[in-house]
Parts: C-alpha cells; sequence; structure tokens
C-alpha cells in the first residue's frame, strides 16, 4: 500500500474524527474516478487533509491538490510531507513564460487525461478565517482545455475554526464540506469563473444579519425545496462567512445566480441533459 | 448485577419488539420508513454500547461519558458564533473535561462538584485577560461555561452516579441505569404520546412539535414505568413515583432548553452523529437535566 493511503487512514482519519469531525454533504458526488476537477475554499491547511480523507482508500491514489511548488517544496519536510504523504501536484508559479506552444496549465491538463483528480483552490492561497477572496481564474481555464471534465464544488467551513492561518493550536471544532453537483464548461472563461465562484457565496440577503439570515435560509431551504434537516442546518452554519469586510466581494448580481448556484437553494430543480449540461427545468 | 443484565435483556427485548413492529408496518403500507428505521438502527448501537461499557466496569463507564460530553460540547462549540481569539478559551474549556471525568472515576465529591462551578468559572475569565481582547468579553465567558456546565458538569453526574457505593444492595450502576432508561423512554413516550394524541403545543416558539399531551402521557407513562423499574434502586413507592414524575419533568425542560440553543443559532439538529436522531446534543438534551437532579436527590436521601 503506497505511503498516502497509509497516511491518510492511519493518521488523517483517526485524528480528524477524534479532534474534529467532519459532516459532509453530498460524499456521493464526490467521483471515484478521474478526471475531475473539485473546486474549493481555503482557509486552512486542514481543508486538503479533511477533503481528501473523504475519498475511499481505492480513489486517494489519484486525487492531487494543486499546490505551489516554491511553497510546498520549499524545505526537506515540507516536501516530504507534500510530496510523499500528500500528493500534490506542484504548480511552478514563478519563472513561467508563455511559449509557443505550452500553456502553463499543461500539466494539469496532462494529470486529468492520466485520470486524476485535482482539488483546486481558485482563492489563491490561504484566506483570513471566514473570508472568502475573490476567485481567480486558473481553473476555469483548464476546465475549457477539458470541457469535457466535470469541475464539482466543495465547500468547507470550520476548518478555519480548528486551524486557521497562522495559528499552530489545534481547536476541535467539527468540519462541515458541502459536496455540490458537478458543473462543466461552457461560456466564457469569466461567467464560468463566476458561475462557480457564486456557488460560495452568500446571494439574495447579504445585508440580513448573520443569526436572522440563517434562519430565514432554513425556512426558504426547508420551504421550497422540502431539503433534509441535514441540508438546512449545514447551510444555516454560515459562521461568519460573510464577513463585514468581504461585504462588498460577498455582493454578486442575482442575474448571474445561474444553474450551479441555485440548485443549492432549489436542488430538485435541475436535471443533466445529454451534453451534460445544467438547465434550469423551472 | 443481575438486576442490570435483567434490565439490560428487557432493553433489547423491548428494540427487538420495535424492529419487528418496524417490519411489520413496512409491510403493510410498502412504505420504507427510512427515518424510522435509522432512529431504531441507531437505538440499537446506542443501547448496546451503552449495556457493554457499563457491563464492562467503571472505566469503561466513565470513558463512555467522558466521550459524550467532549462529542456534545463539540458539537455546542461549533454551532454557537464565537470570535477568534475564542479558541484559546475553548482549548482550555477542552481541557477540563478529563479532569472532570478523573475526579468522577476517583469518587472526590468535592472536587467533582466544584471542579468545573467554581474554578473553571475562574480560571476562564484569567484565560480571558490573556487575550487582551475586550470586546464580546461577556458574552464569549459567559457561553463557553454555560456549555461546559450543561454538557460536562451535568453529563458528569452520570459518571459519578456510577461510582456510588451500594446502597440496601443496590449499587451505582443500578442507579445509573435506572435513570437512564427512564429518561429515554420519556422521550420516545412524549414522541409517542405527541404523535398520536398531540393537539396544544406547550412552547410553540421553542418547539413546536412538543405539546401538552405528549408531556403529560409520557409523565402518566415514566411513572408507571419507574414504579415497575423500582427492583433496581433503594426506593420506597412514594420514592419511585417522585422519581419518575421528576424526571419526566425534568427531561421534558432539558429537551427544551436545548432547543432554545438550536433556536438562538437558527439551526434545527446540532449534527448527523447518530442517524435518525440528529447530533448528540439531541440525543442528551433529557440528560442533561434529568442527571443532576436525580443525582442531587439520591445523594441527599442516600447518602
Amino acid at each position: 500500500m503506497r505511503l498516502k493511503t497509509l497516511f491518510f487512514l492511519l493518521i488523517v482519519r483517526p485524528l480528524l474524527l477524534l479532534f474534529g469531525g467532519i459532516r459532509a454533504e453530498g460524499s456521493e458526488r464526490l467521483p471515484r474516478q478521474g478526471p475531475a476537477i473539485l473546486v474549493a475554499n481555503h482557509n486552512s491547511h486542514l481543508d486538503t487533509l479533511a477533503l481528501m480523507s473523504l475519498f475511499p482508500a481505492a480513489t486517494l491514489p489519484r486525487v492531487r491538490p494543486v499546490a505551489a511548488r516554491d511553497y510546498f517544496y520549499a524545505t526537506a519536510l515540507r516536501r516530504f510531507v507534500s510530496e510523499r504523504l500528500v500528493g500534490i501536484l506542484p504548480l511552478e508559479r514563478r519563472g513561467v513564460r508563455h511559449q509557443p506552444g505550452h500553456h502553463p496549465l499543461d500539466p494539469l491538463a496532462e494529470a486529468l487525461d492520466r485520470g486524476e483528480i485535482l482539488i483546486i483552490y481558485p482563492e489563491g492561497s490561504r484566506g483570513e478565517p471566514g473570508e472568502l477572496r475573490p476567485f481567480k481564474s486558473g481553473f476555469a481555464h483548464l476546465a475549457k482545455m477539458r470541457p469535457e471534465v466535470p469541475v464539482i464544488p466543495v465547500e468547507i467551513r470550520g476548518t478555519d475554526r480548528v486551524l486557521p492561518k497562522d495559528e499552530a493550536l489545534w481547536v476541535p471544532f467539527i468540519i462541515d464540506i458541502h459536496i455540490g453537483e458537478a458543473c462543466y464548461y461552457n461560456g466564457s472563461v469569466r461567467e464560468f469563473t463566476r458561475r462557480i465562484e457564486s456557488f460560495f457565496r452568500e446571494t439574495p440577503q447579504n445585508d440580513i444579519p448573520e443569526r436572522f439570515h440563517s434562519m430565514a435560509t432554513k425556512e426558504r431551504s426547508t420551504r421550497e425545496t422540502g431539503a433534509t434537516a441535514s441540508t438546512a442546518s449545514l447551510r444555516s452554519d454560515r459562521s461568519g462567512f460573510v464577513a463585514t469586510k468581504d461585504k462588498q466581494l460577498s455582493f454578486v448580481d442575482a442575474s448571474h445566480i445561474s444553474d450551479c448556484q441555485s440548485y443549492r437553494v432549489k436542488p430538485t430543480i435541475f436535471r443533466r441533459t445529454q451534453e451534460g449540461d445544467h438547465h434550469a427545468d423551472r | 448485577m443481575n438486576r442490570v443484565v435483567l434490565t439490560g435483556g428487557l432493553i433489547l427485548a423491548l428494540l427487538s419488539l420495535a424492529t419487528l413492529i418496524l417490519k411489520i408496518m413496512r409491510r403493510r403500507s410498502g412504505l420504507p420508513y427510512r427515518e424510522l428505521g435509522a432512529r431504531i438502527r441507531s437505538w440499537w448501537v446506542m443501547a448496546g454500547l451503552f449495556l457493554a461499557l457499563i457491563l464492562s466496569g467503571k472505566a469503561g463507564a466513565v470513558g463512555l461519558f467522558a466521550l459524550v460530553s467532549y462529542l456534545a460540547v463539540k458539537e455546542y462549540f461549533t454551532m454557537i458564533p464565537i470570535r477568534r481569539v475564542d479558541r484559546r478559551i475553548i482549548f482550555w474549556a477542552y481541557l477540563a473535561i478529563p479532569l472532570q471525568y478523573w475526579w468522577a472515576y476517583e469518587g472526590w465529591y468535592g472536587m467533582f462538584i466544584i471542579w468545573i462551578p467554581v474554578y473553571l468559572f475562574l480560571l476562564l475569565p484569567f484565560r480571558q485577560i490573556l487575550t487582551g481582547e475586550t470586546r464580546g468579553f461577556l458574552e464569549s465567558t459567559g457561553k463557553v461555561q454555560w456549555g461546559m456546565m450543561l454538557f460536562v458538569f451535568s453529563v458528569s453526574h452520570l459518571a459519578f452516579l456510577y461510582g456510588l457505593p451500594e446502597v440496601q444492595g443496590h449499587g451505582g450502576v443500578e442507579l445509573l441505569l435506572y435513570l437512564v432508561v427512564l429518561t429515554e423512554l420519556n422521550d420516545i413516550y412524549q414522541y409517542l404520546f405527541g404523535k398520536s394524541l398531540g393537539r396544544r403545543p406547550v412552547a410553540p416558539a421553542v418547539s413546536p412539535g412538543k405539546t401538552l399531551e405528549g408531556f403529560l402521557g409520557a409523565l402518566a407513562a415514566t411513572t408507571l414505568t419507574a414504579l415497575a423499574l423500582r427492583y433496581l434502586t433503594p426506593f420506597s413507592v412514594p420514592q419511585a413515583l417522585a422519581a419518575g414524575a421528576a424526571i419526566a419533568t425534568a427531561g421534558f425542560v432539558g429537551d427544551l432548553v436545548v432547543s432554545m440553543i438550536k433556536r438562538d443559532v437558527g439551526i434545527k439538529d446540532s449534527g448527523d452523529l447518530i442517524p435518525g436522531h440528529g447530533g448528540i446534543l439531541d440525543r442528551i438534551d433529557s440528560l442533561t437535566y434529568t442527571a443532576p437532579l436525580f443525582f442531587h436527590g439520591v445523594y441527599y436521601i442516600f447518602y
């Protein structure tokens, strides 16, 4: 058995189980086989470990978090953990030149061609607790290069409480992971980035205070969709995700709420057509 | 000890009956009854674990309750809004849990009874001073201390009860079993009476599912069960009746208190740890009230 699989089975999973606890919603939507692109928010090093621990041991070797080579290969220890235990796909951030015939995302596209499942954090790097930074469009460019590969948004909450950026003290809290439905590239890079990003953002009721907001969301979601209790509880556990300083960023024009976002509110009304696209069946 | 095994057997028989009824209901209606099925399956797991560990000895029983406390308070801390610096406060609160259960295991009553209400109460504000964050101090300290009182201090009374010496041939394990079985049965009675007869909501703003009919039905049934299970206790008949009524009432209140928190933070279930039941808070909510009340009643009368 590979070192990576052992690391997750013997260390990461028991540790997270006892000193954290993961509530996963929609884990049946996690791909068993590649290729696939998982797009997740990023506030803690635990994001990667928590998300990867949801995969069965057989799939684990194919799951590759995309991470900056200059940071994760900087020291021998970091490199060992990144390369052997986690199995990152190192991405060259610096000195990448556009050469004719070469695209900087080629290594990622090749990984997809090998059937790997990539985890991409489009915020670039870890944000402050509760902060969701504007998405970069790299994943959308990649999806454009391989439009047949599903893009699955994954929202992770709570890791920024257990082990926030720049903290070494681990404090147990439950981690919520919400796996969305697969989306496929269409439209433009800009539009697709926004569409996926909108999955992570509070949309219509940004100006409602947090506590009231969560109740409103819950009531709306249960009323309109008959969403399960666990959906409601996850959706309402918005623990400060819409930070005040983030207000401006959080605003998303309602006209841009497209399928991959609004299915969260109305999960039952979307059907996948043969083209593999999502259409609202209103 | 034989009485414990006998009661354990009764519980398992009751669960078998529930499983049988579920099968019949499924066959008759053709409906899957998924939620109810999950709930009964979870009861099997919980009853099995509980019985196995209280029979295994003091370490197993105390360890189980410590784990339950930890998981419950973790759900609570996850649920409530916190400031970033509260992580440090909460870290110290977590450290108090093993100690609280250590005192219970040792049977050191004096320390057990003041550790969280006095020492932790003094320690948490001290830790707050070290963080230097004055804004939200009162709210944060209050929330953390309150959670520790309800989910650690209250629940740890189960562990101390287990270690009580025998009274008239009845050990702590019997009293513990008596308390837990009655509390959980009371929950089930409330559910059954509420489902079948429930009309008048008692506290619609807090928990619309709680009805007067459910409460009264459960009160009667729990009091009768308390009488029937009197063989586990040194209680006289009036004492058993009073214990049953007290457990039914306190359990009802405990349930509503936890609903208050969930309402306050705006969620329905505290988690999904126990399929069909919700989180662990949803399962132990009544125990947070019945355990200390029952314990102190018994302790006052017999020790």
